[in-house]
């Protein structure tokens, strides 16, 4: 070993060793209000502004977005027992991050994410007044467009309905049919798989009237359960969905002979 | 004459805002905003505005949760000093806020807050005011 390696070696044990201990080490920052962690507690946070806690966020991957090392929860604050303001909403929407949290500095550009919950749920905030929604029934239909970027994090987010059907808490219950201009797009909307992987299974008690059929839905075949009726979908089968349904077919075939 | 009396009165406010702690949009209005807000402010003490890269601090308890108020010479300087406000939270719940020139750092040393309802109010009664 040459003389340079020992050298190098010492520097950096020496760095390890003697490094300045960080006091925000342990901190985990939060964007506005959120569950609290079950080890201390599990009940709910209110700060509406950045902060820190020592504990780190629960479900991270699944019921929060982290943006810039900071944690923001984008899912139902009511299955958490969270007793404040709540705005009823109908399926994916925008979150405008500069709406929900309060005192962050403008950013560059706009940060917006995307609530993935199907069906009727809770938010501690209004609709965005800068995003296009309707609102009937009481709650907020999202009828604005959907960006690429949603579908491309369709797959990862949508777990975020599987959380929640596991918990037992009141959803929000909307009577009214759809406005005649929305899609729910994680229903099958724009020519996309008819349900999402996993299901959404809506209990609690909820009264939805289900799109009626002059919904627009498009998707690859199928019956979907929605609520506890069940909605016949056009089978517009093209594109992805329908080469994969062939080659599914073709296999069988395979086998069968 | 009539231009050295205007000169006068105009040199006269400016003595009476530029005095003082902030004349009431600083130290003692954000104390009345909590107050309005219905917590309970402790008397705020001078302390040293160096640590957080201020002009002048002042440092005291609002419904037992720790506050530091800091001045800075404009709103850049107290949005940049936003990152060491944090820091200096340490492993506590905390926040870190600046509002024009000035920089809110409040913690919850002694967990008094576990909801954050105290810490929201003491936000929002410094961010709207």
């Amino acid at each position: 070993m040459s003389q340079l390696h020992i050298v190098a070696s010492f520097a950096i044990v020496a760095g390890l060793v003697f490094a300045p201990v960080n006091a925000d080490a342990d901190q985990h920052r939060y964007l506005g209000k959120h569950p609290i962690h079950a080890s201390q507690g599990g009940k709910f946070c209110y700060i509406e502004f950045p902060h820190v806690h020592v504990y780190p966020p629960s479900r991270a991957s699944v019921i929060y977005r982290k943006h810039d090392g900071w944690h923001q929860f984008v899912g139902d604050p009511a299955a958490h027992g969270y007793d404040g303001k709540k705005h009823s909403f109908h399926g994916a929407h925008p979150v405008h991050q500069q709406e929900v949290v309060l005192g962050i500095d403008a950013p560059s550009e706009p940060v917006v994410h995307w609530c993935y919950l199907g069906g009727p749920h809770f938010h501690g905030y209004a609709p965005s007044a800068t995003a296009k929604f309707e609102v009937k029934g009481g709650a907020a239909w999202y009828i604005g467009v959907y960006p690429p970027a949603f579908d491309r994090h369709k797959h990862r987010h949508v777990r975020i309905n599987r959380f929640y059907v596991k918990r037992k808490y009141r959803r929000p219950v909307i009577t009214v049919s759809p406005p005649s201009v929305y899609v729910d797009i994680l229903a099958g909307g724009r020519g996309k798989r008819g349900r999402i992987k996993g299901g959404i299974k809506i209990k609690g008690g909820v009264k939805v009237r289900v799109p009626s059929p002059s919904v627009d839905i498009r998707v690859g075949g199928g019956v979907r359960v929605h609520g506890k009726t069940k909605i016949k979908i056009k089978s517009g089968g093209h594109g992805k969905y329908k080469r994969k349904h062939k080659g599914k077919r073709r296999k069988h075939r395979r086998h069968r002979f | 004459m009539r231009l050295d009396r205007i000169l006068l009165v105009a040199g006269a406010i400016t003595l009476v805002l530029g005095c003082g702690d902030d004349g009431g949009s600083g130290v003692s209005g954000t104390v009345s905003a909590w107050k309005s807000a219905g917590l309970e402010p402790t008397k705020f003490e001078k302390d040293d505005g160096a640590k957080l890269d201020a002009t002048a601090c002042h440092r005291g308890k609002v419904s037992g949760i720790y506050a530091t108020l800091c001045e800075y010479k404009d709103a850049k300087a107290a949005t940049a000093a936003k990152a060491k406000g944090l820091k200096s939270v340490g492993n506590r719940t905390g926040i870190s806020l600046s509002r024009n020139s000035w920089l809110l750092v409040a913690v919850d040393r002694d967990k008094v807050d576990p909801s954050g309802r105290t810490m929201n109010k003491l936000a929002t009664a410094f961010w709207k005011k």
